[in-house]
């Protein structure tokens, strides 16, 4: 890319050529959040399920799609099938129809149905979560908000937690290959790891919490608290009617799902 | 008049650029140690951390930030979020009354956080998973065995959360203080709540901001 050329790409809206990672981020953000909270508030395994299939189908139509199935993969296998083997021991031998026997107990249907209502929950809820995170860039979201009205303190907080979190890891990195090099082993066995926990872990602490001295003199120096409306260097294209209206029917059926699976489920 | 309000300016940013980067240690630490030990989570060191140094009101905020950045992870983290804004409201407190100038006072004050952070965030869960276990490893070393033994389910659940976290609390308190003895005093009284964390005595027209 040329100089003209990155100069240009500020001068437009922020495009990424799919619908989905185009939608306006905080319309996107409504409808992930009530499908999300609907499939926490019913906890039942038909309403996650269909959250599930519905993330994996937009998941399926962005250019993430392989990242997103490799990361809920992983999630589904280390979080619930831990969680299923709790649930079935606790229920192991308890009254009601017998669903089928492991180890000579009997397991009964009760106790499937509730790991069911577990995982579809947690797989429901982190598959609308992370098709929204994949899929947005979180200075497009902090700037759609702080155009809404949304203190530039908040928004700056929010941003720098996300680059904070980066930063801090390749910094844990670079100590640890550092500490490395003075002879201090971090490989190995359980104890030679636990050992090696303090001089990895607090060099990058105390030296990011005694940088912030030089961050602060830098905000100071552009202003940073100076009153005024704060400009953005990138521009995000307003809402249009039909992602205001994709936003509001997400809340409306998150709303009666919410209800009907209460009442019905 | 105007010394003292641009004061106030400059230790509202050092805080406001501890928040993230508290938010940032509570990732972490959580990898770090928690991958290594499967029994401290560290999670919350960052929280205490910035309740220490910066007041109650910042040490609920990086717990908050913390949770939500989490629920990425972890959906059920979202249920937890008042509890670790209140790690960071109890961190404040203590500070305040100078707990953080005394390793022993620090390691007396773990139960409250365990309180917390096991036997709360325990009845939190045994309510949003429907009044069962929750597959963590508490559960399946101490609640699960206990509920056989004939302890009511909430209960088995609660000692379990509560031994467990009370381990993890204790580490992630040493270690904060050690942190807060690891940095030089000069960085500490800019911070709003660094006079009470260290043991340095001075004069407040001493120091230049």
């Amino acid at each position: 890319m040329t100089e003209e050329q990155f100069v240009d790409s500020f001068r437009k809206y922020q495009k990424k050529g799919n619908w989905w990672c185009d939608f306006h981020p905080v319309a996107k953000m409504v409808t992930c959040l009530s499908l999300g909270f609907m499939c926490l508030i019913v906890f039942r395994w038909q309403v996650g399920l269909i959250i599930f299939l519905l993330a994996g189908g937009i998941a399926f139509l962005t250019p993430v799609w392989k990242k997103y199935f490799k990361m809920i993969g992983i999630m589904f296998l280390l979080g619930c099938v831990f969680t299923v083997i709790v649930r079935l021991y606790v229920h192991m031998g308890d009254p009601g129809p017998v669903a089928f026997y492991l180890f000579g107990k009997s397991v009964p249907v009760a106790a499937i149905i509730s790991c069911l209502d577990l995982i579809f929950m947690i797989e429901g809820f982190l598959g609308i979560f992370l098709v929204f995170f994949m899929t947005t860039e979180m200075r497009d979201l902090c700037c759609c908000l702080e155009q809404l009205g949304m203190s530039s303190t908040v928004t700056f907080m929010v941003l720098s937690t996300f680059s904070s979190i980066t930063s801090i890891k390749e910094k844990l990195n670079r100590v640890r290959e550092s500490q490395r090099a003075r002879g201090i082993e971090t490989e190995g066995n359980l104890f030679v790891k636990v050992k090696s926990i303090l001089p990895v872990l607090f060099p990058v602490i105390i030296s990011s919490m005694t940088g912030i001295e030089d961050k602060t003199l830098a905000m100071d120096a552009r202003a940073f608290a100076a009153d005024g409306v704060h400009t953005s260097l990138r521009k995000i294209q307003p809402a249009k009617r039909s992602e205001k209206t994709v936003a509001v029917v997400a809340v409306i059926v998150s709303i009666l799902g919410c209800v009907a699976g209460k009442l019905f489920l | 008049m105007v010394q003292k309000k641009k004061k106030k300016k400059r230790l509202d940013n050092m805080t406001l650029l501890l928040i993230p980067l508290a938010v940032a240690i509570n990732m972490v630490a959580y990898n770090v140690l928690y991958s290594t030990t499967m029994v401290i989570l560290g999670d919350s060191i960052g929280t205490i951390l910035v309740g220490a140094v910066c007041g109650p009101f910042p040490g609920a905020i990086v717990g908050i930030l913390s949770n939500l950045v989490n629920v990425i992870k972890n959906p059920v983290m979202i249920v937890m979020m008042p509890l670790n804004a209140l790690f960071g409201i109890a961190a404040g407190t203590l500070a305040r009354r100078r707990i953080f100038t005394s390793f022993w006072k620090t390691v007396i004050c773990t139960p409250i956080f365990g309180f917390i952070g096991g036997w709360l965030s325990g009845s939190i869960i045994f309510l949003a998973m429907g009044g069962d276990f929750w597959g963590n490893l508490a559960s399946v070393v101490i609640g699960i065995p206990l509920f056989r033994a004939g302890v009511p389910k909430y209960f088995a659940m609660a000692v379990g959360q509560l031994l467990f976290d009370c381990i993890d609390k204790i580490v992630c308190l040493i270690l904060v203080f050690l942190i807060i003895r690891s940095l030089p005093d000069r960085f500490l009284i800019k911070l709003p709540y660094g006079k009470y964390v260290t043991t340095k005595q001075y004069r407040e027209e001493d120091i230049e901001f």
